[in-house]
């Protein structure tokens, strides 16, 4: 405020009435202004609502062009196509998998509807792989699944969101030309499966690694390494881990090189299910 | 072991066959969204209705189908709920039998005035939404629907839970075999006489008159 605007106000004396009815005011004009936002933000959900209709009818006409495909099985059908066309019909999935996460954003509630289902995680990682190998590829970036697992622990359809950002963020960071290691295990306890996406990628350390899972926050190095980013990815698959009763951790072994003024490790990142 | 009557009542049926016998109705205005013809093709009993009037909702509320896929917007006509939308319905099908199957099945999931609409329905599927995703889905509610040894061990959980104990739980599974094999309803008095008047009399009468239907239709 400028000092002769201080100077005119200083030592003046004001009702309680004046004050109460300040008060008022400031409440009246926050009930516009969240009316104003809420209308806002309904009229984008609205139209991320119609988006997703015509999303449906892509996925219709994508899974009715793949089924005139010759083979008995969706499969075979899949194998007869062109890579072009079978990196379409991914891209496809890929979407669909991405635009699945963004309801939990304004919901998180939205990770625990729905009934839990036994859920084979290696075939659902194993499904993720194969979307996500051209967006890999591009990169020459090799996703390696490995593993043994056969327990089926009991999961909400959200479920795919970890796997997803883990191996969406693993591809985003890793170096060039460096593996990705995906390993599923049953354990360590009964009935529980773990997942681990390990990658060469920028250290994670200090305020970054206390904050990685906050909400919109992007690590000092990441903005360097990946311009695109909204922070919001770990943050949503710890949202759905939460509601699976478990945690995502991070580990990372001492810095192996630096590179371009940025230094990398191996970074890995655990779950476990059930 | 008494339950070995159940088992022994039917055999077991193939998938198959199961998606068959199972009667499906998607709910949504939007056709599309849901691949009610790939479905159709693929060997399931599915209906699609773009809306539910007074008509269509007294024959959900009779039980009609056994499952039934429900979208929250613009699939209620005028005054027929108390919201005007989805949930209305859901609760009135809720009220009327708590033990229909639905599955809530819209892109709102953002919505946190729709919260109620997911928690109260018995599954959610997320649109948009791919062919393999939904017959993974129904098949797991159809086996469960039409499950003799599924239905028997919630029933006999309701009945463990009203303290009877297992010389009844015999009594009640030889009452279903009989009436299934017989193809007759269950009388709720003899019921009554085997269990006693318990708080979840019409529950479990309801629950077994419906498993004896499936071990008749199955056997």
């Amino acid at each position: 405020m400028p000092r002769k605007q201080k100077k005119a106000i200083e030592h003046r004396v004001v009702s309680v009435a004046d004050v109460n009815t300040w008060g008022k005011r400031v409440d009246q004009l926050a009930v516009l202004f969240d009316a104003a936002v809420d209308e806002g933000v309904d009229e984008a959900l609205g139209m991320f609502h119609d988006v997703l209709t015509t999303f449906s009818a892509l996925i219709r006409n994508t899974e009715e062009w793949v089924s005139t495909q010759p083979g008995a099985s969706r499969d075979k059908q899949l194998g007869a196509l062109r890579p072009i066309e079978l990196t379409v019909v991914k891209t496809v999935e890929l979407l669909r998998a991405r635009i699945a996460l963004m309801p939990l954003v304004a919901n998180p509630a939205a990770a625990s509807f729905g009934r839990k289902r036994r859920t084979p995680i290696y075939r659902t990682c194993d499904r993720l792989v194969r979307i996500l190998s051209p967006e890999a590829s591009k990169r020459n970036i090799g996703l390696e699944l490995r593993g043994s697992s056969y327990n089926e622990p009991d999961c909400y359809d959200s479920l795919d969101t970890i796997p997803l950002v883990l191996l969406d963020n693993a591809i985003k960071y890793s170096l060039s030309r460096q593996p990705i290691d995906i390993a599923i295990n049953d354990g360590p306890g009964g009935g529980q499966v773990t997942l681990e996406v390990t990658s060469i990628s920028p250290v994670i350390a200090g305020v970054d690694r206390a904050r990685m899972f906050d909400k919109g926050y992007r690590g000092t190095v990441a903005a360097k390494v990946a311009s695109r980013g909204s922070g919001l990815g770990l943050y949503l698959a710890q949202t759905v881990a939460t509601a699976h009763g478990t945690t995502i951790r991070h580990r990372r072994k001492e810095s192996t090189f630096r590179k371009d003024g940025i230094e990398y490790a191996e970074n890995t990142f655990r779950v476990i299910f059930g | 072991m008494h339950r070995d009557r159940i088992a022994k009542a039917c055999e077991p049926i193939p998938l198959v066959e199961l998606r068959k016998r199972c009667k499906i109705l998607v709910i949504d205005d939007e056709e599309a969204s849901f691949p009610t013809a790939a479905l159709k093709n693929d060997g399931y009993t599915i209906d699609w209705w773009p809306r539910v009037d007074a008509d269509g909702l007294a024959r959900l509320e009779s039980g009609q189908f056994d499952l039934i896929i429900l979208d929250i917007q613009d699939i209620a006509e005028p005054g027929l709920s108390d919201t005007g939308d989805g949930l209305g319905v859901l609760r009135r099908l809720k009220e009327a039998n708590p033990d229909q199957v639905v599955v809530a099945f819209s892109g709102r999931e953002f919505d946190l005035s729709a919260v109620p609409f997911w928690r109260l329905a018995d599954d959610a599927i997320r649109k948009p939404v791919t062919f393999i995703d939904c017959k993974a889905k129904l098949d797991a509610w159809i086996s469960e629907c039409l499950d003799p040894a599924i239905q028997w061990r919630r029933l006999e959980q309701r009945l463990l839970a009203n303290n009877i104990g297992p010389l009844t739980l015999r009594r009640v599974e030889g009452t279903i075999v009989r009436a299934a094999r017989s193809r007759q309803q269950i009388n709720r008095d003899r019921f009554k006489t085997l269990i006693g008047n318990v708080d979840d009399l019409d529950t479990i009468v309801s629950w077994g008159q419906r498993l004896a239907w499936l071990l008749s239709l199955l056997s």
